[in-house]
């Protein structure tokens, strides 16, 4: 096989690496604040919604609310998820609901076990607040089957840039915190969330890949002046 | 010969060009896809459904009770015996008892029997009779039918929290005036317990 040959092959297999590479979100963190109170934000709650020690009976209703920000400079879409546990023979019954809403929103409910979607792409400013309600229904018509079963009750929240919404023009050097909701940077690794720029934003590319994308262009260079320098070659054997 | 056909196009600068595009295209539209995105966990908590298991002294069914049996009762005597009841499960319940009487030789005994409920824990021995020395409990009957302690009626039944016991002291007397056809009567006494949860 020739060099060209193998150069040639190489740059294809490059050109089909780069296309195909999954490219990942940018990573980010501390977008997304967790309070039990509207006061106090972590990224945890500090405690479950309900209370673990209570023992539901049919006609049981239990409504629980936590509040969510979106603590970066930029529009937010949240999802709230009910996640597929393992521990779920009392939602198995069919007789357990549970629902969640977003403000004054409608709820929306599910009545069986898996992942399933709760709140979708709702649409949170820079530094806005919501306050998410979920609410837990034994049906009062239970039968005696739904005793002593268990279901592990768990969301999980997800924050991502609205990426219908213009980010803010970066004022070059401002402190970029006037909506004075957005309580400081919270990432704590440099990326700043008070200079309007994306914290960790940027190409999902890898160091290697950007290092291969080189070698390989230098490698095309190479072959375009090959082949020129053959050319050149074979124009000048021809004139002789 | 398609061997050669390939190579030379692979000589060529055009294609050479335009993979080396490509490349780089591949490259900077991989690179444009960046957005944020952060997550978090929400712990609902462990969700776990009550239950209510009544025990009748100590099972599910006592047919081995007893203590009210007495033979060859006389008007003025009593039988008494003591049932524990017992919440074994994990939500509080109410409960409510429906007594019966057999009447198998027609003589009705058991419909002349004067019945008094109590929660004395132990039955007291006053000379050849068994009674129970408390006061009778609300919402109890005087007589082994429908409704003997409390009712189909909520707020009339007996009420236990997980794993609460009480005892109920059954007393039943034939009352002095009894009929003289009461003589060589037979009855069976049985007790039937409804439990049910509370509703929130």
């Amino acid at each position: 096989m020739s060099t060209r040959l193998l150069l040639g092959m190489l740059g294809l297999l490059g050109a089909l690496l780069a296309a195909i590479l999954p490219a990942a979100p940018a990573s980010a963190a501390g977008e997304l604040g967790l309070s039990a109170d509207g006061t106090s934000w972590s990224d945890t709650l500090p405690a479950p919604l309900f209370d673990p020690d209570f023992r539901w009976v049919p006609g049981d209703v239990e409504v629980a609310s936590f509040f969510v920000r979106n603590q970066d400079p930029q529009a937010g879409l949240l999802q709230v998820v009910m996640a597929d546990t393992a521990v779920r023979s009392l939602m198995d019954t069919g007789d357990l609901e549970v629902a969640a809403r977003v403000g004054a929103g409608e709820y929306v409910a599910v009545t069986s076990a898996g992942a399933q979607n709760l709140v979708q792409d709702e649409q949170i400013p820079a530094g806005g607040v919501r306050r998410v309600d979920v609410r837990v229904s034994f049906d009062p018509l239970s039968p005696n089957t739904s005793q002593a079963q268990q279901f592990d009750l768990r969301f999980d929240l997800t924050l991502s840039q609205d990426t219908s919404v213009l980010p803010p023009v970066d004022n070059g050097g401002g402190d970029g915190d006037g909506d004075g909701g957005v309580a400081g940077p919270v990432d704590g690794n440099g990326n700043g969330n008070g200079n309007g720029n994306l914290p960790g934003t940027g190409s999902a590319i890898s160091r290697g890949l950007l290092l291969l994308a080189v070698i390989l262009c230098a490698g095309g260079l190479g072959l375009v002046g090959l082949g020129r320098r053959d050319r050149d070659s074979k124009e000048r054997h021809l004139h002789a | 010969m398609r061997k050669q056909t390939i190579l030379a196009r692979l000589r060529d600068t055009r294609v050479q060009a335009a993979a080396s595009l490509g490349l780089v295209l591949a490259a900077a539209a991989t690179g444009t896809y960046a957005y944020w995105t952060d997550s978090a966990s929400v712990s609902g908590t462990t969700i776990s459904s009550g239950s209510i298991d009544l025990f009748v002294n100590g099972a599910n069914n006592d047919t081995a009770f007893t203590s009210l049996s007495f033979t060859n009762i006389v008007p003025g005597q009593s039988a008494a015996g003591v049932i524990t009841v017992k919440n074994n499960g994990l939500s509080p319940l109410t409960y409510y008892v429906n007594g019966a009487a057999s009447n198998a030789d027609t003589k009705g005994l058991g419909a002349a029997l004067v019945v008094k409920v109590t929660g004395d824990a132990t039955r007291t021995t006053s000379g050849t009779s068994f009674t129970c020395a408390g006061n009778a409990l609300a919402n109890t009957g005087t007589a082994f039918a429908a409704n003997l302690v409390g009712s189909p009626t909520v707020a009339t039944q007996r009420q236990l929290i997980p794993g609460a016991s009480e005892t109920l002291c059954v007393q039943a007397s034939l009352p002095t005036g009894a009929a003289s056809t009461l003589q060589n009567a037979t009855t069976n006494i049985s007790f039937a317990f409804t439990a049910s949860q509370i509703i929130p």
